[in-house]
């Protein structure tokens, strides 16, 4: 999962949601959710976009090999 | 299902807006004229530039081979057509692009004396390279100065055709991703800015196709929405591009690296690009790509590696913390996933996936085979986009001022509107995903058109290709990002159909990211473009300049 979201952190105001050129990320109940990990590019817009430092990431397996 | 229609008018149209389109939308507007820009995505994110950029190249004529002169003797090259005219427009707008992006916000770096902080790089002869501070909020910053300027912005509208009136443009449509209503925009004037290559036609090692160095959201609309349009296409067969990868992970930086002083070093500890660039790793990106290849099938890797222990201080710390991270904002988090630190040890790279693309051919005033409708996009970096999208966006502009609103065709707006959401309202019985196929035309690409082939392989390609076409009309969606990704699977076949056939032509090795076993010499009765084109019922053809 690339973006992690802090629940305490998030305001839920969807910038990131809206600023991902890949369309990846949706609304959750609580915070943005990942919809498509996979077709992450890893290019941090939705952090750039937010401005409660909500989100930081994970590194998926694959990067790590 | 129902879509609404929304029909825009404007005088110039900008294609992308990336940083080709920033540069397009900024000279056409400051010329006067009404600007809309179009792109899938958002403007504050969208292309390459949304990832971060790290430097800017410019010539300034302070320096020893600063100059225009030394512009056009590097990037003027018959093979990509680019002629020293073209590099002309991209010299002249070089300050008046640097002077935006610092009204924009963005800073450069300075030395102590005040000058601009440059390197050298790609094995250029001088130091054209500024350093960019926090380089991932170019966009940003970019767009703001933009919808501050009255340029109208058109988000998340996918382009799926070029409109002409006889032999000039008219405009275009498409459709908006997120609420899926149906476009049409109509013009006086277009810039194409779709960009130069594009992503997910090859696997680097982790075979993750978004996982990757280029933004994996281009998918080849510059060059086949122009073929289909009319215009031709140079270097579909040379614009191949490839770079070395941080390990497992898609990601630039290796102008950095190179230019301050990284050295690649085999599996054996051996510092080998002197063999094969006369830079070494700050030579052309293709000899330390196929040089890498080499010691890889002569068996002295993987792995390969940047070493930088052996910088100072100060530059492993600005590399790392000061440049990575503008190239690419979570550049840090990959090195906290890894444990990397420059000044410890190396940094393991791979050799990265391919890119494919082509220039659209163009005149000297960047207007291509189609009347009125210019381009950009013509090389693949920072300021070869912006500057060469500014000089296009200003003779676009002019244009414009002196013509009038040209016709659309409804008959073709019409089928448009009657079949682009077939894949979603009326899908077939056993519908295919996006990912299956693209899967498919990956392993056609990797197998048979890698960075070894021979005619015969890429033959065996085609053949491959017919069998991908045949699943064409079954690909499926269940829902509008889906759609989107289906319509840009559909023209990634188009790209690696028309890039395969233009690779057969060239009978040579030495000039491209991939080598010819049957032709593994130079032919210097190559050193010229070849230009690609569509005849009226779709058949390729092609002709050397
Ligand atoms: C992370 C990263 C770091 C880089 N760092 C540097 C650097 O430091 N210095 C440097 O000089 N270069 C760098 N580059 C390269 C440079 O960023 C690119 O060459 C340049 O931004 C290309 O700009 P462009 O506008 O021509 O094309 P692109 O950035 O590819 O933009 C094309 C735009 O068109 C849109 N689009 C495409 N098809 C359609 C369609 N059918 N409908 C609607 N919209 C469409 C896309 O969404 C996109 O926004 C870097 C690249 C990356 C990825
Ligand atoms: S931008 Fe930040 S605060 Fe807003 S929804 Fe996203 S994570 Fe939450
Ligand atoms: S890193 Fe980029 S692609 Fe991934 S979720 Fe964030 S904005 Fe989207």
């Amino acid at each position: 999962m690339p973006p992690v979201f802090d629940e305490k952190k998030c305001v839920k105001c969807q910038k990131c949601v809206t600023n991902c050129p890949g369309y990846v990320l949706r609304m959750g109940k609580e915070t943005p959710e990942v919809a498509f990990p996979d077709e992450c590019w890893h290019c941090g817009c939705c952090r750039v976009a937010c401005t409660q430092s909500a989100i930081s990431f994970e590194f998926p397996l694959h990067t790590r090999l | 299902m129902e879509f609404d229609k929304k029909l825009y008018e404007t005088d110039v149209l900008v294609l992308g807006s990336g940083a080709s389109g920033c540069g397009a939308a900024i000279a056409a507007r400051r010329a006067g004229a009404d600007v809309l820009m179009v792109d899938k995505g958002r403007l504050e994110s969208s292309g390459n530039l949304g990832g971060g950029n790290d430097h800017f190249m410019a010539v300034l004529d302070v320096d020893e081979h600063d100059g225009y002169e030394d512009l056009a003797d590097y990037w003027a090259t018959p093979v990509t057509g680019m002629t020293r005219g073209v590099v002309r427009n991209m010299y002249e707008s070089m300050k008046p692009c640097i002077s935006i992006l610092e009204e924009a916000g963005l800073e450069f770096k300075h030395n102590p004396d005040g000058s601009y902080m440059r390197s050298v790089g790609f094995g250029q002869p001088g130091a054209w390279w500024i350093h960019i501070d926090h380089g991932f909020t170019v966009k940003p910053k970019l767009a703001k100065y933009i919808r501050k300027m009255g340029v109208k912005v058109v988000d998340n509208v996918q382009v799926l055709a070029l409109l002409k009136d006889d032999d000039r443009i008219a405009g275009c449509l498409g459709w908006n991703v997120k609420n899926g209503d149906f476009v049409v925009i109509r013009c006086k004037t277009a810039v194409l800015c779709f960009g130069l290559v594009s992503e997910r036609v090859s696997n680097n090692s982790t075979h993750k196709p978004f996982n990757v160095w280029y933004s994996p959201y281009v998918t080849g609309s510059q060059q086949v929405l122009a073929l289909e349009a009319g215009a031709s296409v140079n270097a579909m067969e040379t614009s191949d591009m490839c770079t070395m990868l941080p390990k497992g992970w898609g990601a630039p930086g290796m102008n950095g690296i190179n230019n301050m002083g990284g050295r690649e070093l085999n599996a054996k500890g051996e510092r080998f690009m002197g063999k094969y660039d006369p830079m070494w790793e700050n030579g052309l990106r293709v000899h330390q790509v196929m040089g890498t290849y080499n010691e890889m099938l002569e068996g002295s890797g993987p792995p390969f590696v940047m070493d930088m222990t052996h910088f100072s201080a100060e530059d492993a710390r600005h590399l790392q913390y000061d440049l990575m991270p503008g190239d690419k904002e979570t550049y840090l988090d990959y090195c906290r996933a890894r444990n990397i630190d420059f000044t410890k040890a190396p940094l393991e790279v791979e050799i990265g996936e391919r890119l494919i693309g082509g220039l659209v051919a163009c005149s000297d005033e960047q207007e291509t085979d189609v009347r009125n409708l210019y381009t950009s996009s013509l090389l693949g970096n920072f300021s070869g986009a912006m500057c060469l999208g500014y000089s296009a966006g200003r003779f676009a502009a002019a244009r414009a001022a002196e013509t009038s609103m040209p016709a659309i065709d409804q008959a073709e707006v019409d089928s448009w509107f009657s079949t682009l959401y077939d894949p979603l309202i009326r899908p077939c019985a056993r519908p295919v995903s996006y990912t299956t196929f693209e899967d498919g035309l990956r392993q056609v690409m990797d197998y048979y058109v890698g960075f070894q082939r021979t005619e015969g392989s890429m033959l065996r390609a085609l053949e491959s290709m017919k069998v991908l076409e045949e699943y064409l009309p079954r690909l499926g969606a269940s829902d509008f990002r889906e759609l989107m990704r289906v319509h840009e699977s559909r023209e990634l076949f188009k790209l690696c159909r028309v890039y395969i056939q233009a690779c057969l032509q060239r009978k040579e090795s030495g000039r491209t990211m991939y080598r010819r076993a049957d032709y593994p010499d130079l032919d210097p009765s190559l050193n010229r473009p070849l230009a690609t084109s569509l005849a009226a019922d779709g058949a390729v053809e092609f002709a050397w300049k």
